[in-house]
């Protein structure tokens, strides 16, 4: 292709193809090959009038924010600010901010758009929440957990980068997280356990798909012989559904409470019972259900 | 027909005949520096645009929430690249949300509700029925740039940077052959981009 004021009408339309993909969909779907030859002034320019565009026709309703979602906002964000200024502090301003520009967008890219310069799109990096941490909503009174967060960062940021916030405050102890989710996710359930003998509960999020259980006076297992394995059914009658999604396996190793993360193998929409049973090591695909030792239940 | 613009009250043009104000260009600036302080005073001016864009995303609240926190974080992480001179503070943050939204429809595999365009670019059309979103300066230019493009063009358009659809999605729906969708895109923003950039110019010219 022939770049520059005197290039042919049929480059020049090329080269604004490449310029109004890469304003579309980000610069990180363009080859290295393409990206040199496009102007990024121009990119940012038709980016800002697809902003500009997004919002005159993106059927923009007026919706206010409900209070509460609000409030978790605005502590989202002073968790953010916390977190910068500690790497601020840590690994000085230059690395803080992410280029949306360089991440190309999911799935938008049709490659015949590129003419003779076509090339494979190199996906960029994208720094996605996971499903655990997805839509981590700091909320009222969670402010006292900035200087938590904080100190959880400095400890696992292993280079001087927010590349997701989320994520990092996804990663501590277990206790930590359990409240993390009961502070910060609307529709959070809390299920105590059916089970005489045993105290504890269930949190689970149906919109995270995510949860915790919380367990005390079960027996501790040998790993070795046998391992605790969770069911989660989406009813509540247990017999009506031959199968429930596994909920991951998890050890009792020590007297008193302890809190495990719910590891749900499959979306399940909406959670109706949490059932524990014995199984083997390593847990089954198909539980026969012969030893169940807990249920928590909507009713 | 009276624009947009003309319809304006003589205190919206306060707010509006300079949209790179001291004021508005200091709260990213101030985001970008870390001031503890611009979280408030920027969910206060912002909250409700990008609520709104978020809004078509799904009907699920949560969804919508989760969104938005997105494009905050990200308003957050990028601040320190806005740059006042090419784009209103409203117009950088709604560029985000797009790609927000967009990326998360299309992992959803979701199509926007369709309505027709004209119905939004009909005169007198934002005054009726439920409340517009309060557009800035940029976005009405944008609305009035759109407005002048041909049916088809104007159409293709908002398939692709509304409502994210493929190049070949838009010509399988609309029946266009894909040379001409690639070329109704293409010029169509250059369209608008080339009357944003006209009209900051004379903004320019006026301060």
């Amino acid at each position: 292709m022939m770049v520059g004021p005197g290039m042919p009408s049929r480059d020049r339309d090329s080269l604004d193809e490449l310029e109004a993909i890469a304003a579309l969909e980000g610069l990180g779907v363009l080859t290295e090959r393409q990206r040199a030859l496009v102007d990024e002034e121009r990119v940012r320019d038709l980016e800002h009038a697809a902003g500009a565009l997004f919002t005159a026709l993106g059927r923009a309703k007026v919706h206010e924010a409900p209070e509460d979602a609000e409030r978790r906002l605005e502590d989202l964000l002073s968790i953010q600010v916390a977190a910068d200024a500690h790497e601020a502090r840590r690994w000085g301003n230059s690395h803080l901010h992410d280029t949306l520009r360089d991440v190309p967008q999911r799935g938008a890219v049709d490659p015949g758009a590129f003419g003779d310069e076509r090339a494979a799109p190199t996906p960029a990096p994208r720094t996605e929440p996971t499903p655990e941490t997805r839509g981590l909503r700091a909320a009222p009174g969670l402010l006292g957990w900035v200087a938590a967060a904080a100190l959880l960062i400095a400890t696992v940021v292993a280079y001087g980068r927010v590349a997701s916030l989320e994520q990092r405050l996804g990663e501590g102890p277990a206790e930590l997280r359990l409240q993390e989710l009961v502070a910060t996710t609307p529709d959070v359930e809390v299920l105590p356990w059916a089970t005489d003998g045993i105290s504890g509960d269930v949190t689970w999020s149906n919109t995270k798909n995510a949860g915790f259980l919380r367990i005390e006076g079960l027996a501790v297992n040998d790993p070795e012989v046998t391992q605790y394995q969770l069911w989660i059914f989406r009813g509540l009658d247990p017999s009506a559904e031959a199968h429930p999604v596994s909920g991951g396996v998890f050890d009792v190793d020590q007297e008193g409470q302890v809190i495990v993360p719910i590891d749900a193998q499959l979306e399940l929409g909406r959670a109706g019972m949490f059932v524990v049973t014995v199984e083997k090591p390593g847990g089954v695909m198909v539980s026969e259900r012969e030893e169940i030792v807990l249920v928590a239940s909507r009713v | 027909m009276m624009s947009a613009t003309d319809r304006r009250t003589e205190c919206d043009d306060a707010l509006f005949m300079n949209p790179r104000s001291a004021q508005e260009t200091s709260l990213l600036a101030r985001v970008a520096d870390g001031d503890p302080s611009a979280v408030r005073d920027v969910l206060s001016r912002y909250s409700a645009l990008v609520w709104s864009l978020s809004s078509s995303l799904s009907k699920d609240p949560h969804e919508v929430e989760d969104v938005v926190q997105d494009i905050f974080v990200d308003v957050w992480r990028s601040a320190a690249r806005y740059d006042p001179a090419v784009a209103s503070e409203a117009t950088f943050i709604a560029t985000i949300a797009r790609r927000r939204v967009i990326d998360r429809r299309r992992r959803a595999g979701r199509r926007v509700d369709p309505e027709p365009l004209e119905e939004e670019l009909a005169p007198g059309a934002e005054d009726e029925g439920l409340r517009q979103v309060e557009l800035d300066d940029e976005a009405l230019q944008a609305r009035e740039a759109v407005a002048q493009l041909s049916g088809d063009r104007r159409r293709v358009l908002e398939m692709s940077v509304v409502e994210g659809l493929t190049h070949r999605e838009i010509a399988a729906d609309t029946g266009i052959p894909l040379g001409t969708v690639k070329s109704h895109i293409r010029r169509g923003l250059a369209e608008v981009s080339e009357k944003l950039k006209a009209r900051r110019g004379v903004m320019e010219d006026r301060s």
